[in-house]
């Protein structure tokens, strides 16, 4: 039966417990509380059909995310519905602005070609430390921007999606910045796109974080 | 949490994230799912149910789902939920000095007025030993004060409870649905009220066994008659993350008139008690719409028994077909599954299919009353093959009562002639085949027979596993004999076990239901230390020897198992009672719905 199905991009974000709930679960946490919105989803074709859900660049446990992106393809009948999807999801989750993309477009994984992270000591040692460890980093060359920005360490990295913040904490830890994952605070800001002329590319409106 | 310039993140202040972040698995201890209920303010009693194991194996208990709900909804209680933390997690917060509290609010154990566990298999026990410590629980009934919390058991396990009798103050026999609004209400009765008198209260009640209160009465299993008259939960918790069984869960029936001699559940839980078509088909929309899930699978000893199966899958099919939803019925009843009932599931979502023959012969199905042929066998198999599945799970046992080296060939043949079946028409056929030791277990016509030695079970395994050796699409796997051995002398346990159960704990056993955690060097020590003999437990018992269970009455009588083990042991069949007229297993005397129905009375539906 042909329903008419839309792709719709949508901005999530993760804090406190939630940070603990492993990426690959997310597509099933998403269809649940959709479901439950009223919401239909587009099964994917094959052998074992599953709700149509993709993710932006994996996020580890442990790390908030306050602009993560997603896309889901929902029926345009029920896409009405969208907006009450927030009220419908587990605690720590929200939903934040979301669109219908319109004409065809790269996978998200493509789209999303940088992320924006903060990352702070929880209590040890000098901040300063951070930037200078990641000057001497194999994966450098993917950060811009990096700054100190009151009391956290700002930066832009490329390619998430083969790199991300376990490759810096795995450094951190080698160069004696912290000692475990649970020595920092990181959180990941926003996804997009980058580009070297115009730098971040937001692929969803952002003003600033909306939830904190 | 220090300021940090623009942004302040409170995330980390949460004095769990740090043990989060150290942690495997860490999704286990966050919870915030979706469905919890808040908090009550006010005079209320508040239980925590605690589960004896991970998260997502507790979060898989459908029990708990529903005393969740029910306990929400009485007035007078409040209710939490805790797991047991895994030993890396245990060793965290050990080293913080974090004591256990529930997943909800994080309330300390020691700080609920009932703490209730579920018993629902024996290789936990050492996991409740865990929760109490960590929760600043006295372990034993006997150090505990006014200010601590009752410790509850319940599940079948508490049909067995002196194992756990030093520790447990109150068990709790039969029916949540039955047992909960009474005890909820002695214990708001008597909140703030010293511990004696609080377990007088409880020891007076139907189904509650006090053990430091115990006159010698007989305790009797407390019965929901009506199931569709009791308490139906409207809504479920929905993890996070992935669990064991993940899924809308109904249960369409309690109770089994089979009558499998090696099968607890099937001796204790009856009469059967039926749910209506209406109220499961009522009960899987209103979960479905209120959780998201994208499963849903009926509950029972025996779901192809329930008379109301058919009408229900057809009623429900558009809308499971519509959304996308699998639905899955466990266990299938090999000659039960008659191809109308595939032809059916075949239009839904399906996920495999596991059957469980239990025995390799028609002699041994015989003795221990499995009513399965081989025609049965070939028939289901076959009906499978034909409507779409390729892979096929079976269940067998070893060391059943009377099982010869024939007995163990037999399943080696079984399997060759299920794959021969599938290869006939055409189907690349996959096998698994689960062989697990045989452990007699209390209640039952078995409860007087010799369990396998360890060494037996593994010289049977390797004979099965010699004997499918080249068959590549099989795949077998067994459970460990050591963990079958331990469970077998707590299946059949009494009161010396307690000390054990502790000595053991102290020298660090945990998890023994997990082959990577069970050590059976720190049990045999316990034994050892203790003065027992594990021996004595798992050996043969007299037929007219005191049982240190007898005192618990689940409803079938002691004659009736004793005519059945005759019977066992002569190789004779005793029919279903839904069949073949009533069996007078003991509930004759107590209102059984299958001879009022079969009187034209009100019967076992709701």
């Amino acid at each position: 039966m042909g329903a008419d199905f839309v792709r719709v991009r949508f901005a999530y974000s993760k804090r406190r417990g939630a940070c603990f709930i492993p990426h690959a679960e997310l597509p099933t946490l998403f269809a649940r509380a959709m479901r439950r919105a009223g919401l239909t989803l587009e099964l994917t074709q094959g052998f074992s059909p599953h709700p149509k859900i993709t993710l932006g660049p994996p996020l580890p446990v442990g790390v908030v995310g306050l602009f993560e992106v997603a896309e889901a393809w929902v029926s345009a009948d029920t896409l009405g519905s969208f907006e009450g999807v927030g009220g419908h999801l587990p605690q720590g989750f929200g939903i934040g602005p979301h669109a219908p993309v319109e004409g065809p477009s790269p996978a998200l994984s493509k789209l999303c070609s940088a992320g924006e992270y903060l990352i702070g000591l929880a209590g040890v040692g000098p901040l300063e430390a951070i930037p200078e460890a990641l000057g001497a980093w194999d994966g450098a060359h993917l950060l811009r921007g990096l700054d100190v920005q009151g009391g956290m360490v700002r930066f832009f990295m490329l390619e998430p999606d083969s790199v991300g913040p376990s490759a810096v904490v795995k450094h951190l830890i080698s160069m004696g910045v912290a000692s475990a994952w649970s020595d920092l605070v990181f959180v990941r800001v926003r996804l997009g796109g980058w580009d070297e002329s115009r730098g971040f590319l937001d692929l969803l409106p952002y003003d600033s974080p909306w939830e904190v | 949490m220090e300021e940090i310039g623009y942004m302040h993140f409170t995330d980390m202040d949460d004095p769990r994230w740090p043990l989060w972040a150290s942690v495997k698995r860490p999704s286990r201890y966050v919870g915030g799912e979706y469905g919890l209920l808040p908090p009550k303010e006010g005079d209320v009693v508040r239980v925590c149910l605690a589960f004896p194991d991970v998260y997502e194996v507790g979060m898989s208990y459908l029990g708990f789902q529903i005393f969740y709900q029910l306990l929400k909804e009485n007035p007078l209680s409040d209710v939490e939920r805790a797991y047991c933390p895994w030993v890396d997690m245990e060793a965290a917060m050990r080293g913080q000095g974090m004591p256990l509290g529930s997943l909800d609010t994080g309330r300390p154990l020691k700080e609920f007025d009932a703490v209730a566990f579920t018993l629902q298999y024996e290789l936990s026990y050492t996991n409740v030993l865990t929760m109490l410590d960590l929760g600043g629980v006295p372990l034993r009934s006997s150090h505990r004060g006014d200010g601590d919390p009752l410790v509850l058991a319940g599940g079948p396990g508490a049909l067995v409870a002196e194992p756990l009798a030093e520790h447990v103050d109150a068990f709790l026999i039969g029916d949540g649905e039955v047992l909960w609004p009474p005890v909820v209400e002695a214990l708001h009765a008597t909140r703030g009220m010293d511990r004696e008198r609080r377990l007088s209260a409880l020891s007076r009640l139907e189904g509650v066994y006090v053990p430091s209160l115990w006159e010698g009465q007989t305790i009797r299993r407390q019965i929901l008659r009506h199931l569709d008259r009791g308490f139906i939960p409207r809504r479920m918790i929905v993890p996070s993350c992935g669990i064991v069984h993940d899924r809308v869960a109904v249960q369409v029936f309690r109770g089994c008139t089979r009558g499998c001699r090696y099968c607890q559940a099937g001796m204790i839980d009856r009469p059967v008690r039926e749910r209506s078509a209406e109220s499961v088909a009522r009960q899987v929309r209103e979960l479905l719409d209120f959780t998201g899930w994208e499963e849903v699978g009926f509950l029972s000893l025996a779901t192809c028994d329930w008379t109301q199966l058919d009408r229900v899958i057809q009623e429900l099919r558009p809308l499971l077909s519509e959304r996308g939803i699998k639905l899955s019925l466990p266990s299938l009843r090999m000659d039960a599954f008659s191809v109308q009932l595939a032809s059916s599931l075949e239009t839904m979502r399906k996920g495999g299919l596991t059957f469980a023959p239990e025995a390799g012969t028609q002699r041994l199905r015989d003795v221990i009353n499995k009513g399965v042929t081989d025609q049965d066998v070939d028939t289901a198999v076959r009906s499978a093959f034909e409507h779409g599945w390729d892979r096929l799970k079976l269940y067998f046992m070893m060391g059943l009562p009377t099982e010869t080296r024939e007995d163990l060939e037999g399943i080696g043949e079984i399997c060759r002639r299920v794959l021969k079946i599938g290869r006939s028409m055409g189907k690349r056929p996959e096998l698994a085949v689960s062989l697990s030791g045989f452990v007699p277990k209390a209640h039952t016509p078995f409860q007087w027979e010799a369990q396998a030695s360890m060494e037996e079970l593994r010289e049977r395994g390797r004979l099965v596993k010699s004997l499918l050796s080249r068959e590549r699409a099989v795949k077998l796997s067994y459970h460990e004999p050591a963990q079958t051995f331990l469970e077998g002398v707590f299946s059949r346990g009494d009161r010396r076990l307690g000390p054990v159960l502790e000595e053991a704990w102290h020298l660090g056993a945990r998890f023994d239901g997990w082959t990577e955690t069970f050590n059976l060097d720190n049990w045999l020590e316990a034994f050892h230390r203790c003065g027992v003999d594990p021996g004595a437990y798992t050996a043969a018992r007299r037929v007219d020897e005191p049982l240190p269970w007898s005192h618990i009455d689940p409803g079938v009588s002691i004659q009736f198992l004793r005519m059945e083990r005759e019977r066992a042991l002569g190789g004779a069949r005793t029919r279903d009672c839904r069949e073949g007229g009533c069996n007078l297993c003991g509930f004759h005397l107590r209102s059984c719905p299958m001879i009022e129905s079969a009187r034209g009375g009100e019967g076992h539906g709701g």
